[in-house]
């Protein structure tokens, strides 16, 4: 057995003035996975990759990269990771292939390497026009690119992704994706937070959710949202019912949204057909049905509502 | 891994933070090495020669000369050291030193990459400060090995004591303020323009307390071969004094909330 690309074990941090950062974690990802790590704002995304990447102090816990301790294999544990931040965290004044070539050597490639990787991760980017040019001029999508870029200059076997996708345009956010599932599929492990549920139901195949510096839950994709208990189907009618308010369904609660529309919620698993009969008997006469949103954020806010009621208790 | 393979790894990375830095400097060298070197023509110009003029020769050498040692070391310490400063504080400001927190580097070699950048600015300045200098003079090289072996240790010294500054520094004013307000002072009054054992009692006693006095004495020494100070006694304070710092900015960046919360 291989060592597990990443293992946290009872990982905790608390910021000056108290603030808790994490509150024991306890994650482990075995290599080739493709994880997505969700949360709501403040939950502790950022601060458990920053525990994981050396950016912020170890101060409970252990975190093991391939089995290297960051704590005490530094060098053997970071050069097996690369980082795209929240936040750009580059020089603004320097030259786009500068920042990428820079990069390369702060990990030990030499100058013709890391002129090469760049060469390369420029073209691959989109950023090739634009290698001369200082930072400060990129726009935002192009400015996540070059994080990217930077990130990926001495092919990490785990690559780390804080919101790669924040305020990347349609087009740049599926080539990302493209590109993510391409250095998985060569067997890079990678680590994403997003706050786009469509995005993490879409590429990863492992899940945690984290809120309150704690982990809520934890499984497969597939796995977590067959946990999801209700679904909500959207049913378009091609006249107005009758008497809306008067209509009940024995499998499931319905609510008028407006005179053509009703939301159906019923239990997941539940057959559908009898809905559909009750509806018709009603005279309901259906022009189209959806499902409802994102599967993912019903089961997430679920989640988060769960605990919410814990916490409460 | 091998570690000869580390060795690699920590060549190209120490090489990465000096070429980084060494191009910064030089991509501003109107504000960086420029008013260095104008500071210096303009008191060789107005008090080295028409002031110098009136006052002759100062222990035995034109009073332009007497004055370079101190002119030098002038630009070599606050360039080393406001190179360290600025470099560190901009990196955490603009917070690309994540960068190196996240990279394969030991503090050692943080420290010992931001150093030598700051080192090279001193020395880059000292020697633009002797180079307009010398087509003006006649002066004879006494010793060069004191003179380099001095302004080497001289940089590296304040390149480290800066890199100390950049870690503390909360604004841009906190990195110049020790240079604007401790070190330029410290070498005006350690003996730039004056022999400090020509001063009386108890000025004199004051002013060999500081510790510049015996970096620019030394130099002078080296330069000019005329000294209250053996350059050879400067040699082995700076040294003793480098390792003192270098250990000491070593323990604060390894060990810094201000660089790893
Ligand atoms: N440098 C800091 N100093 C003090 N508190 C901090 C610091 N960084 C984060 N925190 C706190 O730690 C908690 C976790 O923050 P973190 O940045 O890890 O959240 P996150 O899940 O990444 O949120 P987001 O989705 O908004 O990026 C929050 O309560 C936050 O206020
Ligand atoms: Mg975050």
């Amino acid at each position: 057995m291989s060592a597990p690309a990443i293992a946290i074990d009872d990982l905790a941090k608390r910021y000056r003035g108290g603030r808790v950062g994490l509150d024991g974690v306890s994650l482990h990802v075995e290599p080739g996975a493709f994880f997505g790590l969700l949360g709501p704002n403040g939950a502790g995304k950022t601060t458990l990759i920053g525990l994981l990447t050396s950016l912020l102090r170890l101060e409970r816990g252990t975190v093991r990269i391939f089995g290297h301790d960051v704590a005490r294999e530094p060098v053997a544990a970071r050069r097996l990771v690369g980082l795209v931040p929240q936040e750009v965290n580059f020089n603004s004044f320097e030259p786009v292939g500068e920042i990428i070539e820079t990069q390369g050597a702060y990990y030990g490639l030499s100058p013709r390497q890391a002129r090469r990787r760049t060469d390369e991760l420029c073209e691959r980017l989109g950023l090739a026009d634009r290698r001369r040019q200082t930072a400060w001029g990129l726009s935002g999508g192009f400015k996540r690119r070059l994080l990217l870029a930077r990130a990926l200059v001495h092919q990490p076997r785990l690559l780390v992704l804080d919101e790669p996708t924040a305020g990347v345009d349609l087009e740049a956010r599926h080539d990302l994706w493209t590109l993510l599932q391409e250095l998985n599929a060569d067997g890079v492990t990678i680590l994403l937070t997003t706050h786009y549920l469509e995005e993490a139901e879409r590429l990863c195949r492992e899940l945690a959710i984290i809120d309150g510096g704690r982990i809520i839950a934890r499984g497969g994709t597939g796995e977590l949202l067959r946990g999801l208990r209700f679904q909500t189907l959207v049913v378009e009618l091609a006249e107005p019912l009758a008497r809306p308010g008067e209509l009940a369904l024995s499998a499931g609660t319905l609510r008028p949204v407006d005179a053509h529309t009703l939301e159906v919620d019923v239990p997941r698993g539940t057959e559908l057909n009898p809905v559909f009969a009750e509806l018709t008997a009603a005279g309901a006469r259906i022009a189209g049905l959806r499902e409802k949103g994102n599967r993912l954020e019903t089961r997430f806010l679920e989640l988060l509502r769960e605990r919410g009621g814990e916490g409460a208790a | 891994m091998s570690p000869l393979h580390n060795a690699a790894l920590y060549w190209y990375a120490w090489r990465g933070l000096v070429v980084k830095q060494v191009r910064r400097f030089l991509r501003g060298w109107v504000q960086n090495l420029l008013p260095s070197l104008v500071t210096a023509v303009l008191f060789l110009a107005v008090l080295g020669h028409l002031v110098g003029r009136e006052i002759g020769t100062l222990g035995g050498v034109p009073y332009a000369d007497f004055i370079l040692p101190g002119l030098v070391m002038l630009a070599v310490v606050t360039n080393a050291y406001g190179n360290s400063s600025l470099a560190l504080f901009g990196a955490r400001l603009q917070r690309h030193i994540e960068e190196i927190l996240v990279a394969p580097m030991p503090a050692w070699l943080l420290v010992a990459g931001f150093a030598t950048a700051g080192v090279l600015r001193g020395l880059l300045a000292g020697a633009l400060v002797l180079a307009v200098a010398l087509p003006f003079s006649d002066l004879q090289l006494h010793h060069a090995g004191a003179v380099l072996g001095i302004a080497l240790l001289t940089a590296v010294l304040f390149s480290l004591a800066g890199l100390i500054n950049g870690l503390y520094a909360r604004s841009f004013d906190h990195t110049s303020v020790i240079s604007t307000f401790v070190l330029t002072p410290l070498i005006y009054l350690g003996g730039l323009f004056y022999p400090v054992e020509r001063l009386a009692d108890p000025w004199q006693g004051i002013a060999q307390l500081n510790p510049l006095y015996y970096v620019i004495e030394g130099f002078r020494h080296g330069l000019l071969g005329v000294s209250a100070v053996a350059w050879t006694t400067t040699f082995a304070v700076l040294a003793a004094a480098c390792v003192l710092v270098a250990g000491g900015a070593w323990y604060l960046l390894a060990h810094s909330r201000r660089l790893r919360s």
